[in-house]
């Protein structure tokens, strides 16, 4: 026993620096490789979060402060859903498309390491236009902008928890026409059908059941808790909901998805 | 289990995808440390397929396949450590600098930060590629892409090499550079290079030992000296006819009878016959043809790529036939010379 333990905390150390440095470098990658699109990737997050902002607020047709907090606070989810599903899984059928896969693939890496950065990368590039659109609807809708410091865990955890359902659907359709459909269908139900941007009770019961098993959900809520100074009981619920999304989320790719070209 | 000593063993390896294509089957394939080892075949033969199971990329339906004594399908993850790969198409972090790109795939071998820019700075300016270095890749020319997945291959002097077509789009220089770069990783190094590729004259060089695979079989194996042989001491009679001569259908049976002929295009015409009969053969081929009709015409003892045509029955692409007339050229010099 004495001689065993010692030598499984080493392997256990040596795979979580083998990670780490894996979701490290993978990470600058596709950081450095957004560098040639910044400003057309910058523009465009921006324009379509403040677009679903105000195109909620017309439907409304209210400028209620606490309406446009919620609407506020449902475009920067939507813009974490948009991260989590629909790049990770454009990220991943684009480049089992172009052969990248088959690259990184070949490489002794992680590919929990891998997912871990696609997400973080596009996470870093959504992060200018979600604080746009908060600045921007705060002085619209005019409700004041106070941060908790808990919304640094809340974009993390929103992004991961999300990242599983982009990776599976990425990966796991062989056409990427088809996966790039079925993650923009996912994004229009997150959109319409859950309750991100249409309020929680005038969803029909069952978008209500739903909702209640989306991560989205509890991301849109956490983040609405977040925008208030107070750390609520509410907010640490959303928050470990989130995490468990999140590491099941992890755990399905680690587990399921294969460094397999099949 | 594996033999040792053996860079990769493959036994009775067999896939078929789940639409019911058949991509190998039944492939035995032995690779030496210390040798370079070419996998030829037609497009579509299943030379992708094998290599990516040697990678454990792709599982094998039976059969097992071991890289240095580890299995593929069981432990791909070591597999990896052992393989420097480059792949045919494009490869990943194309929208990164060269130098970076090569950066990040040191690291992600494995390699110290010193270690990855020591190795990186030392290949450029071996190959004399310093041009590359501050370009996207995807801005780079199709020989430099592919000398920089040549310079991400050979990081961290990986025990096995597998390099898919790795002199396309390269030009002659260059060429020659690369493969001495994997002559030098097999010789003194004791690497063992997987060599995939369609350019049969260029494999012939430099392979020690080749398979001849089509439609997922091995159709013959051996030192490219042992498979020529298989065509004993044939001579081949190329002849190239002017604009506007064209053979009739009995001029073709004719020739037919005289050797084991095959035509590239129109008016090329490849001859197999046996030395002893050359001299008879052209004056027949003259006299069915008439003089006036041949451009050009040379001799060559049989090649590699003979061996191919006759097993694979196929032609090879247009782009390959020129490069191949282009090479014998400066082979057979001397014989067409003395002829004329």
């Amino acid at each position: 026993m004495t001689s065993t333990n010692p030598s499984r905390l080493d392997a256990a150390w040596r795979r979580f620096t083998h990670f780490w440095r894996n979701y490290y470098h993978l990470s600058a990658v596709i950081v450095l490789e957004f560098r040639q699109w910044i400003t057309m990737i910058l523009s465009i997050s921006v324009l379509l979060n403040l677009g679903m902002v105000f195109a909620f607020s017309f439907i409304s047709g209210s400028r209620e402060p606490e309406i446009g907090r919620y609407f506020v606070s449902g475009a920067a989810v939507m813009s974490l859903v948009t991260l989590g599903i629909m790049m990770v899984a454009q990220d991943m059928a684009q480049s089992r498309r172009n052969g990248a896969i088959l690259y990184y693939a070949s490489l002794p890496i992680s590919k929990t390491a891998f997912i871990l950065a696609v997400v973080t990368g596009n996470g870093i590039a959504a992060i200018p236009g979600m604080i746009i659109t908060l600045l921007v609807g705060s002085w619209y809708f005019g409700f004041p902008l106070a941060l908790n410091p808990l919304i640094f865990a809340v974009v993390p955890l929103s992004a991961i928890s999300l990242a599983g359902v982009g990776a599976a659907i990425g990966l796991g359709i062989p056409n990427w026409r088809v996966a790039g459909l079925v993650a923009q269908a996912t994004m229009f139900f997150i959109m319409f059908f859950a309750p991100v941007m249409i309020p929680f009770e005038r969803l029909p019961a069952v978008l209500q059941y739903t909702g209640m098993v989306l991560p989205p959900t509890y991301a849109a809520q956490a983040f609405r808790a977040a925008l208030q100074p107070e750390i609520t009981a509410v907010l640490l619920r959303d928050l470990a909901i989130l995490a468990v999304f999140g590491l099941g989320s992890l755990a399905i790719v680690a587990r399921t998805l294969k460094w397999r070209l099949e | 289990m594996p033999r040792p000593g053996l860079a990769v063993e493959a036994i009775d390896l067999s896939k078929t995808y789940r639409n019911g294509v058949v991509a190998n089957e039944q492939l035995n394939v032995a690779v030496r440390r210390g040798q370079v080892y070419g996998l030829l075949g037609p497009n579509g033969a299943g030379k992708s397929t094998f290599v990516q199971q040697v990678m454990g990329l792709i599982r094998p339906s039976s059969g097992r396949v071991w890289v240095f004594g580890v299995d593929a399908d069981q432990d791909p993850e070591r597999v990896k450590r052992m393989i420097g790969y480059l792949p045919q198409t494009s490869f990943a972090m194309r929208d990164l600098l060269a130098e970076e790109a090569i950066y990040f795939t040191g690291r992600l071998k494995g390699l110290s930060h010193k270690e990855t820019l020591r190795q990186r700075d030392s290949y450029i300016e071996q190959f004399e590629v310093d041009e590359i270095r501050r370009k996207p890749i995807n801005q780079l020319s199709g020989g430099m892409q592919r000398m920089t997945g040549f310079i991400m291959a050979l990081l961290g002097s990986p025990p096995l090499l597998v390099l898919d077509e790795p002199t396309n789009d390269l030009d002659p220089l260059r060429r020659r550079a690369v493969w001495e770069a994997i002559r030098r990783a097999v010789v003194y190094d004791g690497a063992a290079c997987l060599l995939v590729t369609h350019n049969v004259l260029e494999a012939e060089r430099v392979v020690d030992s080749v398979a001849l695979i089509d439609e997922g079989r091995v159709l013959a194996e051996g030192t490219p000296g042992a498979m020529k042989s298989r065509l004993g001491d044939s001579i081949r009679l190329e002849l190239w006819l002017r604009d506007g001569a064209e053979l009739s259908k009995a001029q073709e049976s004719h020739l037919h009878m005289l050797g084991a002929l095959h035509q590239p295009r129109p008016r090329h015409l490849l001859l197999r016959v046996p030395q002893e009969r050359v001299g008879r053969t052209i004056d027949s081929v003259l006299a069915e043809i008439g003089a006036d009709a041949v451009e050009d015409f040379r001799l060559a003892t049989a090649s590699l790529e003979d061996v191919y045509v006759e097993m694979v029955g196929r032609s090879l692409g247009e782009s390959e036939e020129s490069e191949a007339a282009e090479q014998s050229d400066q082979e057979h010099v001397g014989a067409e010379s003395a002829l004329r």
